[in-house]
């Protein structure tokens, strides 16, 4: 082991010896106490290897021998460095690249803000550049106990204010205080109003009482979960209370809405030349790598943008970003529809807009649509079934106190 | 015949006194050889080494010998047969 590591660091050289003498060389190797290994019969000879040192040695004896020696293969550390040095650019490259990272993982590369609603992502990064936290800004130069200090106090809505450097990203979580007169949920009393005409189908209620059952019809704006629930002493009424409703009601709603499907109508047709484009920022100097001129106009384009900041590591990022923006060139021509075309689209648009505007938890149990043709277009009505959550909180009052969470009405 | 004795009388290992060879297999692929004198023939599917006993012969497929030193040598490969020759001692 420790010979491997040896003639790994100082070098050794394989050497192919032929002639009827190379057992006689053996002989002679081993008794001038001469190390060797590796040793494989080729073809009229053998190969066999040895320190550098001793490889001249080696060469004097295998003519001493009768043989011809000729090396193959020189291995080892040394001579790797000795190949390395021939390739200058190369490795000049290379410890210019290794510095180069030393030192750009001293600055920071990426701020992110996170949990905030109300104050805008950029006002804070400008409070952030004021106050010495930019793109290219030294780690050793942040005081992240300061700053986070300022502007806390500088943002009057933020509650909670935390900035982090990991690697070269540098990370400000905020949270925020709820709106000025925003309810708490837990405090003020509120009823469980229906916000649709409908049929009921289920109720489950938390907390208040129900005013409605399974089958009962129900109008937009009637109370279903009552916030004022009785206080009973040994099954006597003895008051009322206040609480906030809590609870899930289910009804069958009808809604209906119309709209038309013009028979004529605009499609973006793309052609095959699309074209991308590729800028590298570095230390917020943008480069374009390639630009493609003349044969695409620009302003019948879909244009897709995509950056990428290159990184190192997780949090390692580096003053590189990539941005690839792709070009899709299109025309736009006009194409008719006749009727039969003009239901199936409006039959999508049906689909699309229950599935963009219906929850997740509701259920569609049927849909119908009426056509009637016009002469540019099909007016459309389309009535949709479904049983949906009817059931929203309204909050009775706001200057109730924290602890008021019971209070007679009457 | 002296040496011989004595190691006998003392109990001590011949092979120390003695320079006899001491030819240890593990498995079929490896094998080393202690106080060999020297390769008189050496090819992929044979090798014959002098030592003091006489001429010892190994045959196999693709032997290797892994390293070489004055009184030890290291041979890997699909070993066959290992004897010596007749006659002499």
């Amino acid at each position: 082991m420790f010979l491997k590591i040896y003639f790994f660091i100082f070098g050794s050289a394989r050497l192919c010896i032929k002639g009827f003498g190379c057992s006689r060389l053996l002989g002679m190797l081993i008794h001038n106490n001469i190390y060797i290994w590796n040793i494989k019969p080729v073809h009229g000879g053998i190969e066999l290897s040895a320190g550098i040192g001793d490889t001249e040695e080696i060469k004097r004896m295998a003519l001493k021998a009768g043989c011809r020696s000729e090396t193959v293969k020189q291995e080892g550390l040394v001579f790797f460095l000795k190949r390395l040095s021939a390739k200058y650019f190369f490795v000049l490259g290379a410890i210019f690249f290794a510095v180069f990272l030393m030192g750009a993982t001293r600055f920071i590369w990426l701020i992110e803000v996170r949990g905030n609603f109300s104050v805008p992502t950029g006002d804070i990064l400008e409070f952030c550049r004021e106050n010495n936290l930019t793109y290219g800004t030294p780690k050793s130069s942040l005081d992240t106990n300061i700053l986070e200090r300022d502007m806390k106090n500088r943002f009057d809505e933020l509650t909670f204010v935390s900035v982090t450097v990991k690697g070269t990203r540098a990370l400000i979580s905020v949270s925020e205080k709820l709106p000025e007169g925003a309810p708490s949920p837990r405090i003020f009393p509120a009823d469980v109003v229906s916000s649709y005409d409908a049929l009921v189908t289920s109720v489950t209620v938390r907390s208040g009482r129900p005013l409605v059952n399974k089958g009962m019809s129900v109008a937009k704006g009637d109370i279903l979960i009552s916030s004022e629930v009785e206080v009973k002493a040994e099954q006597e009424v003895v008051g009322t209370k206040i609480v906030r409703a809590e609870g899930e009601v289910y009804g069958r709603v009808r809604e209906s809405y119309t709209f038309k499907v013009p028979y004529r109508e605009s499609v973006k047709i793309y052609s095959k030349n699309k074209s991308n484009e590729y800028e590298i920022e570095i230390f917020n100097k943008k480069f374009r790598i390639n630009s493609n001129k003349g044969d695409t106009n620009r302003q019948n384009c879909d244009k897709i943008e995509s950056k990428n900041q290159l990184r190192l590591y997780n949090d390692i990022y580096l003053p590189f970003i990539i941005t690839k923006t792709e070009y899709l060139p299109y025309t736009v021509s006009y194409r008719s529809l006749d009727p039969n075309e003009a239901r199936q689209k409006a039959q999508r648009i049906v689909s699309a807009r229950i599935i963009n505007t219906y929850p997740a938890d509701s259920e569609i149990e049927g849909r119908e649509l009426v056509f009637s043709e016009t002469e540019d277009g099909l007016d459309v009505r389309a009535d949709i079934t479904s049983v949906r959550q009817i059931g929203i909180q309204t909050d009775l009052r706001k200057d109730i106190t924290k602890d008021g969470e019971t209070e007679d009405r009457g | 015949m002296i040496r011989k004795r004595i190691a006998e009388g003392l109990e001590i290992p011949e092979e120390a006194l003695i320079d006899l060879p001491v030819i240890t297999l593990r498995g079929r692929d490896r094998l080393t050889i202690e106080n060999g004198r020297r390769i008189l023939i050496f090819s992929d599917s044979f090798l014959k080494i002098g030592t003091r006993t006489g001429a010892l012969s190994i045959e196999g497929e693709a032997l290797e010998l892994e390293c070489i030193k004055k009184g030890y040598m290291s041979l890997k490969g699909r070993i066959s047969a290992i004897f010596y020759e007749r006659g002499k001692q």
